[in-house]
């Protein structure tokens, strides 16, 4: 089987794989990185977006072999060095932005890229950057304030 | 007692691993080395079947086994399903029909389970069940909501599972033939798949004496007994846990026969099996929700005091009883025909169908969102054919006195249903609305307001147990019946145990779906968690402190009866002497006294509490497009004592946007063959966040008398009012360009026809 | 999926050389062929990636025009055209969602021909040229009809060259689930009159609207299309639109991108 070998929240990874095995299954079976989930078999639902050299993509779409010589960063690599919360991490407990959590890992990787992109997006820009992201839980209200007060921004904004 | 009530604002414990990939869900702790299993589902909605062939099968590389329903009986497992009955109106009870884990001699709907593959990857597991081609023979398929049409079964001749009423008809006949005023209005209901963003995923071990079975259900006893039945193992040697769940919505309640199929297969292996649906395997085989006609007949007095109240209701079961499928429409559906209205005669009438679809079953509010939709919808009709303002309908006709006994026997405790109409009618500033009509003409936007009171029965075990356990560590263990989806149960029970004993919330550690560490309890379901846990909690807390008490007493010099516990500690009265609880179960630990480092008890509810409120949408149409855009949403509840504000608003949040889901964007759709043409997230679509309008959430509190802390459930509340709110709406909007009759769900190309069948497409 | 080798030339001769197979097919971001694989409808035993070829990505302008490199992902185009050819890159920073955006490519999509795709309606609408290794293919040529072009097998889009028109715009309604096109519309103003193309809503794919064409280089306002529908006959029914519904909409959209144009 060929070999791919990529750069995963820091640290290099190299593993065997088969030319049909997607790029999350190697996240969550290779390497043990499971918060990257799986929700839908079509790319709709977001669940497993993951960073690509800086850029969101989902993991489900794409396979492993393309993603040799990346960097790539999940959901895992984004808290603080000192292992605690990221700001944006942070904004989503402060203001309640998951319930069952499935949908988050996604939520937070699209977030940060839109953050990387736009620091102060406004509510309505926030709500279209999520149009691949799906969550069942929260009604999005509270994502949006929270990606709101993480660009430090009023999260009361959410409600306009 | 402790400083519970101060609705202090917790950050959540279980967010810590939730937002940094630690997550425990079923398909990430799947033990190393569990072999996969994947369903061969039938592609067809009904055909005989033989018992397929399954050599090519378990001949292809990396296949372990390979299982049929025949293969399962001479294994010795019961295929047979349970599932609760109604009771007819002539006394007897609703069909009993046979539905098998896996399929045998027929299948009845698309995606029902046929045989399994267990092996070593997925990709084998998959490669092999393209090797397993069934012989089916067509039947004729029965889809609509009558009886007669081609049988499914041969315990339902006529395809009916069930023929309930409740109420006196001649009452209310007398009532309609008395009216002043008469209105009519059928209602239809959409199927909608219930779609938890984590797919139904499980995996099973044996370990030579015992099964575990590790799934993603809302309680783990019923699971557990069903496994010990199917499998004919004595319940002791079945552990049944649940990790961290992603949604259940009511959906992720009921038995499937996945989880009897790999149980058997672990068992029979030795190894561990797993398996997690894919989208579509769970778009196929997960209970749907809704599906039902309801017919609507409201009698009035000339002063517009409704005097009489008949529906009658054909609902669609799908191919099979699912656990509670014949109890949503009928008993639980009942308990809130009547709303917040005093109506004095109620007579419902509700017929059960099967048909060659997924079964339907609980989803979030589990009948009464139907009930209440139907009423809301109804009076909306009356208002405007009365010729009064929809408001004004609905504050005439408030009750207005509590305790209130309604038609359909429930006891409404407490609420004050004007006071919440006229908070939201404030809130949403009914009164600028022609205002804001008119901005929206001038923008080319058909701009309407809905109005719907709601009120919720919170359902299921009113029954609880907690167990406190002081652990040599240090930390405190408190165990629990319930079981978290993720609405945050984890923090709102530790903060609460904190609360009343002055335990460090930091010390306590919530244990919750594990079969062997807790001996019983209700799971997730009908709004219940949080009223019965605090309630069995708190008596887990007095039976704690009572306990305590003369071992602490002479520690501190003090009769125990001399002995207060307040702020967390005993005090000896007239003196700065004090104990915490931890420190005093160290001491008797140390004094080898073990009976005091664990303390339990089991409530029971007096009664179920009646979670209440309106909610006000406001909608604008693009009569060019049919485009339905929510522009303004504003919702006033009564959930009684709130534990937890921002937990309450974000049950609020998700529960309306799962009503706006069903009202404007969800929809199932089968052919005439019964294939399911929305099988994916390519057709099937679920509200996105530029779908949500911004939500304003008031409450007018009264206490529940129904449990202790005056709590009244908010889980479900959500979507019961979006529905019908959303559907006054959108009918409001289009009734100027002469629309008459609108339908669940809003998508553009229904408005758009409506408005061109009226001349204004 | 079924099992396959997936290859990543480096550059343009060797995908040429390796698509030469006849059981080779071309993958680029995999946007829509992953999904597809997944449900098992293809079975290729060789995937070519042509994302590691660097001659096929970027955008350039000069003179008027505006090259795409084949390889180029949506999220690229809609950042780098969007001084140089507006309408092209707000059309492309709308495909999907931005993770589709940062895998999928213009010479993906048109290879594809999904007639619910957007590209499609830019290039016919542009009058652009598709190139490939072997030559250049007009837009009035390349499409034919429902996930069918001019390509031969195993031939790849290296770039796509978009005359820039004096006005556009395109305007998209979207299929609520999939968020693909149930109807756009791409309405150019080319010096040699105007061209409407539209997407997702005809079963022969992409078309161009002649009617609406005629009315607009007579007179460019949203008000010449007014009351202009295309017959329904030909269009796609399905459980989101009816041929009638889908019909209306691209009259509706047509008038829409005019005005934004």
């Amino acid at each position: 089987m060929p070999l791919v070998t990529m750069t995963v929240n820091g640290l290099p990874a190299t593993r065997e794989v088969e030319g049909r095995t997607l790029l999350v299954q190697l996240l969550r079976e290779g390497l043990g990185l499971t918060g990257t989930h799986v929700g839908c078999d079509t790319g709709q639902c977001g669940a497993c977006v993951v960073h690509l050299d800086g850029r969101p993509v989902k993991a489900c779409l794409m396979l492993a072999l393309e993603a040799e010589g990346a960097n790539l960063r999940t959901i895992e690599g984004m808290a603080n060095p000192d292992g605690s919360l990221s700001p944006l991490q942070q904004a989503f407990r402060d203001h309640h932005g998951l319930q069952c959590g499935f949908c988050t890992p996604g939520m937070i990787m699209m977030a940060a890229a839109l953050l990387a992109d736009n620091p102060k997006p406004d509510a309505r820009e926030v709500r279209d950057h999520l149009e691949g992201n799906l969550c069942r839980c929260t009604g999005y209200q509270n994502i949006v304030r929270a990606i709101l007060a993480a660009s430090g921004q009023e999260p009361a904004l959410a409600e306009t | 007692m402790g400083s519970f009530g101060k609705s202090q604002t917790i950050r959540r414990i279980e967010d810590l691993r939730l937002l940094t990939g630690q997550g425990r869900f079923v398909d990430d702790i799947a033990p190393p080395g569990a072999l996969h299993a994947v369903f061969v589902r039938s592609p067809l909605a009904h055909a005989d079947l033989a018992p397929p062939d399954l050599s090519a099968a378990r001949a292809a590389p990396g296949v372990h086994l390979a299982l049929c329903a025949e293969d399962l009986e001479a294994a010795g497992v019961d295929l047979r399903m349970r599932a609760a009955l109604a009771k007819n109106r002539d006394g007897s009870l609703g069909a009993d029909v046979f539905r098998p884990v896996l399929a045998k001699g027929r299948v009845r709907f698309v995606g029902e389970p046929v045989a399994v593959i267990v092996a070593e990857t997925l990709d084998a597991a998959r490669d092999a069940a393209e090797l397993v081609a069934p012989d089916y023979a067509e039947r004729p398929v029965k889809l609509d909501l009558a009886p007669g049409g081609e049988p499914l079964h041969p315990e339902a001749p006529d395809n009916r599972a069930f023929d309930w009423a409740l109420g006196d008809p001649a009452t209310v006949e007398a009532a309609m033939a008395a009216a002043a005023h008469r209105v009519r209005l059928r209602v239809e209901h959409n199927r909608v798949i219930v779609n938890a963003m984590e797919p139904r995923a499980a995996f099973a071990e044996w370990d030579g004496e015992r099964l575990h079975l590790c799934y993603n259900g809302q309680g783990v006893w019923n699971q557990k007994a069903d496994l010990a039945r199917a499998l004919g193992l004595p319940p002791a040697r079945v552990r049944v846990t649940t990790p961290d769940v992603g949604g259940g919505f009511g959906m992720k309640a009921m038995a499937y026969p996945e989880y009897v199929v790999i149980a058997a297969a672990a068992r029979m292996l030795g190894r561990p099996v797993r398996w997690s649906a894919e989208r579509t395997e769970s778009m196929l085989t997960d209970n749907a929700g809704r599906d039902l006609v309801s017919e609507a007949e409201m009698a009035f007095d000339a002063d517009l005091r409704i005097t009489g109240y008949r529906v009658r209701i054909l609902a669609n079961l799908g191919a099979y009883n699912s656990e509670f499928g014949q109890g949503i429409q009928t008993t639980a559906s009942s308990k809130v025909a009547t709303g917040v209205y005093a109506i004095p005669a109620l007579h419902i009438a509700a017929q059960g169908f099967y048909t060659n679809t997924t079964q339907t079953d609980a989803y979030r509010g589990a009948g009464r969102p139907e009930a209440i939709y139907t009423l809301e919808r109804t009076l909306d009709h009356a208002a405007r054919v009365l010729g009064i303002a929809p408001v004004e309908l609905r504050r005439r006709n408030l009750i207005r006195r509590l305790p209130y006994r309604t038609p359909s026997g429930e006891l409404y405790d407490t609420g004050d249903f004007a006071r919440v109409l006229d908070r939201v009618e404030a809130e949403a500033d009914i009164a600028g609305f022609p205002a804001r009509r008119a901005e929206a003409a001038a923008r080319g936007r058909l701009r309407g307001i809905g109005l719907a009171s709601y009120i919720e029965a919170i359902l299921g075990d009113p029954s609880e147990s907690a167990k406190i356990v002081f652990e040599p560590d240090g930390t405190v263990s408190l165990f629990v019946g319930t079981q978290s989806n993720g609405q945050g149960h984890e923090t709102v029970y530790a903060q609460f145990l904190a609360d009343q004993s002055g335990i460090p919330l930091a010390r306590v550690r919530v244990v919750q779906g594990d079969s062997d560490r807790i001996a019983s309890g209700g799971g997730t379901g009908g709004s219940r968690s949080v009223t019965v846990q605090s309630a069995a909690t708190l008596a887990a807390v007095g039976a704690m402190v009572a306990a305590f008490r003369p071992f602490v007493a002479p520690l501190l010099g003090a009769d125990p009866e001399a002995l207060a516990f307040d702020d967390g500690a005993f005090r000896a009265a007239g003196t700065n002497r004090t104990l915490t609880l931890p420190e005093a179960a160290e001491m008797a630990r140390a004094a080898g006294r073990a009976d005091l480092l664990a303390h339990a008890a089991t409530t029971r509810l007096r009664g179920r509490s009646y979670p209440n409120g309106a909610h006000v949408a406001e909608v604008e149409v693009d009569p060019e497009t049919g485009v339905v855009e929510v522009v303004r949403y504003t919702v006033t509840d009564d959930f009684g004592t709130l534990m937890h504000p921002q937990l309450v608003e974000g049950q609020v949040h998700g529960g309306i946007a799962q009503g706006l889901g069903q009202a404007l964007t969800e929809r199932a759709v089968h052919d005439a063959t019964g294939q399911l043409l929305t099988a994916t997230f390519m057709d099937y679509a679920l509200p996105r966040a530029a779908d949500m309008p911004p939500i304003r959430f008031t409450t007018e509190p009264v206490p529940s008398t129904a449990n202790p802390l005056g709590m009244k459930g908010c889980g479900e509340a959500g979507t019961v009012g979006a529905l019908p709110a959303l559907g006054n709406a959108v009918l409001d909007a289009l009734w100027p360009a002469g629309v008459r009759a609108v339908d669940m769900p809003f998508t553009p190309q229904r408005v758009w026809g409506w408005l061109r069948a009226a001349g204004a497409g | 999926m079924y099992a396959f080798e997936l290859v990543r030339p480096g550059t343009v001769e060797e995908a040429v050389a390796l698509l030469a197979s006849p059981d080779a097919q071309a993958l680029g971001g995999g946007q829509t062929l992953i999904p597809a694989l997944k449900q098992r409808l293809a079975r290729p035993a060789r995937l070519v990636s042509l994302s590691g070829i660097a001659a096929i990505k970027g955008v350039t302008a000069s003179g008027g025009t505006v090259t795409v490199g084949g390889g180029a992902t949506h999220a690229e185009v809609a950042a780098a055209a969007a001084r140089t050819y507006p309408a092209l890159a707000a059309l492309a920073g709308r495909i999907g969602d931005p993770a589709v955006r940062s895998r999928g490519t213009i010479g993906g999509s048109l290879a594809n021909n999904d007639p619910s795709a957007c590209y499609p309606a830019a290039v016919l609408a542009s009058g652009a040229t598709v190139v490939t290794p072997a030559r250049e293919i007009a837009a009035d040529d390349f499409f034919r009809g429902m996930f069918a072009t001019a390509l031969a097998d195993g031939e790849i889009i290296t770039a796509v060259r978009f005359p820039v028109p004096v006005r556009a715009a395109y305007m998209k309604f979207v299929q609520p689930a999939s968020r693909f096109a149930l109807a756009g519309v791409f309405v150019a103003q080319t010096p040699a009159g105007v061209r409407v193309a539209v997407t997702g809503a005809a079963e022969a794919g992409v078309f161009r609207w002649t009617a609406a064409e005629a009315a607009l280089t007579a007179d460019f306002r949203p008000e010449s299309v007014r009351g202009l529908v295309p017959p329904a006959r030909g269009m796609i029914g399905d459980i989101h639109a009816s041929p009638e519904y889908r019909a209306h909409l691209v009259g509706v959209m047509t008038a829409r991108a005019v005005a934004a144009a």
